[in-house]
């Protein structure tokens, strides 16, 4: 059992349920920081939620997702703007099992190194491996550290487009299990992406992956969008469940970073820093 | 932690010893290596990546490893130099007896064994795991087998010749973990034919390892960690 006092990813909020899971009827049994949790709504429409000893925790609804809170802490769940954004539309993905911690997951989110390889002929491309450097931009209060101008070279990245394009990226961490991308093809194509990767850490080494994936392409729907997206999700999981060890290290010793794992140390940096101990191995 | 042709060119074998995994392969010089199984830089499991002859490439960043565990290559920057503490944990690794064996600790000569090696041909016997710690394994082998002990070590045990068993044979133990080993054995100068006598020895084995396992229960199956279910 977590000791949640003491741990601070208790007081954020992390989703537990889709928003259309708690139908009248139905109720969601989950597993969140190692308690179990039982989630439903009241007649009056409102999500509802008990934990291990029948304590009381607070739902919100937030896109498309039912979140919870375990420790009362922050006020809301992290904002992501796209879902207010009309242009947008939005494809909910998950729950997606992953045998590892949270924060291997939200790594993995961060990291362009291995698109030619793991995700080969959709999110990059042999023999255009390198990647760039990039700006890193520290955290500030109550918001984890993010990056901009990141750049890759995808084949097809527009559904607009055929042939590849360089692709504009931007990461934030808003917080410490949860991250959100922004992309832009160049100008011409003006397809936007932003996608919200938010992991619910059940167990310290067992993770459910949910994702808000938004588009400005309004020509496929929901279901097209999901499967897409599911596709990459799929190719990531196998890598994810074969990291040794599946808490994110956060001392220097353990793993050796190269140029491009920048956002990798930051958000390594900021976990330790929020003193965050569950899913990761500290410092 | 293998046997000799457990470990093909071409092939990453996964291997256990004392709880820590191994991903252990054969050069095309026929040279013998053991490694942590995890890629120092994001830790992803080396046998998931692929044997790319004289290196092994990862398969999360496609970093290239060399038969010393150098990194020699790093896709994502490839007119940056390699940092040189980017290493596979390589151990001490021979290849002796028709099996692959690995050091933890400092490189170090292959083990006392309680017998000298005999002249003449060898036969490596196909592994049994069992989940039982090593002492209780030698001991049941120890009562099981018909030939009198020649010598006995914390995970050795050798036999000689007797009735029913004309070849002289030495049981290896593999700790693979706290309560899991791996029975390996040599038969030395066998006379039967060896995959009679290969099947004559799984038989046998098989036997000891059920009597071994018999009433330890099978781990209770894992909770769904989400589901939607009615209100009751």
């Amino acid at each position: 059992l977590t000791n949640l006092a003491a741990e601070p990813a208790a007081r954020h909020w992390h989703p537990v349920a889709r928003s259309v899971d708690l139908s009248p009827g139905a109720r969601v049994r989950t597993v969140l920081l190692g308690d179990r949790v039982i989630a439903w709504r009241d007649p009056g429409g409102e999500p509802r939620a008990s934990g291990p000893d029948g304590g009381v925790l607070r739902l919100r609804d937030a896109y498309g997702l039912v979140w919870a809170n375990l420790v009362p802490g922050e006020a809301e769940p992290p904002e992501y703007p796209a879902y207010a954004d009309a242009r947008y539309q939005h494809a909910l993905c998950g729950p997606y099992g992953v045998r590892t911690s949270a924060p291997r997951i939200i790594e993995n989110f961060l990291d362009m190194g291995h698109f030619p390889f793991v995700h080969d002929g959709i999110l990059g491309e042999r023999p255009r491996t390198e990647v760039a450097d990039y700006k890193v931009h520290a955290p500030r209060l109550g918001h984890g550290p993010a990056a901009s101008e990141c750049v890759f070279w995808q084949p097809g990245a527009s559904m607009l487009k055929h042939a590849g394009a360089r692709v504009f990226y931007a990461y934030d961490v808003p917080r410490p299990f949860c991250a959100v991308l922004a992309k832009q093809p160049d100008a011409e194509g003006g397809q936007g992406v932003a996608i919200l990767l938010a992991v619910q850490p059940a167990l310290p080494e067992r993770s459910i992956a949910w994702m808000v994936f938004s588009t400005t392409n309004l020509e496929p729907d929901e279901k097209t969008l999901r499967a897409r997206q599911e596709q990459v999700f799929m190719q990531d999981k196998p890598i994810l469940e074969n990291q040794l060890p599946g808490r994110l290290p956060l001392g220097t010793r353990d793993e050796v970073a190269v140029p491009c794992d920048r956002l990798s140390l930051a958000y390594r940096r900021y976990l330790d820093q929020q003193r965050i101990g569950f899913g990761v191995i500290q410092a | 932690v293998a046997g000799a042709d457990e470990v093909p060119v071409g092939h990453l074998f996964h291997g256990r010893l004392l709880g820590r995994e191994l991903a252990v392969w054969r050069d095309p010089g026929g040279g013998v290596h053991a490694w942590d199984n995890r890629c120092p830089h994001r830790g992803v499991r080396l046998t998931a990546g692929t044997h790319c002859g004289g290196r092994i490439r990862c398969r999360y960043h496609a970093m290239e490893f060399d038969r010393d565990g150098a990194c020699v290559h790093v896709p994502a920057h490839p007119g940056l130099p390699v940092p040189s503490r980017l290493r596979a944990t390589a151990h001490a690794c021979a290849e002796a007896f028709g099996l692959v064996w690995v050091s933890l600790v400092e490189p170090q000569d292959l083990p006392g064994l309680p017998v000298e090696r005999p002249a003449g041909p060898l036969l490596a016997l196909r592994p049994m795991p069992v989940r039982a710690p090593a002492d209780r394994v030698l001991d049941a082998l120890a009562g099981a087998h018909a030939g009198r002990v020649l010598g006995r070590t914390d995970l050795s045990l050798a036999f000689e010749p007797a009735a029913g068993c004309p070849e002289a044979v030495l049981f290896l133990l593999q700790p693979a973990d706290r309560d899991r080993c791996i029975i390996r054995g040599v038969c030395f100068a066998p006379q039967q034919d060896s995959a009679l006598l290969l099947r004559r020895y799984n038989l046998r084995l098989r036997t000891l390892r059920d009597s071994l396992e018999a009433g330890a229960h099978a781990p209770a199956p894992e909770e769904p960690l989400w589901a939607v279910e009615a209100v009751p």
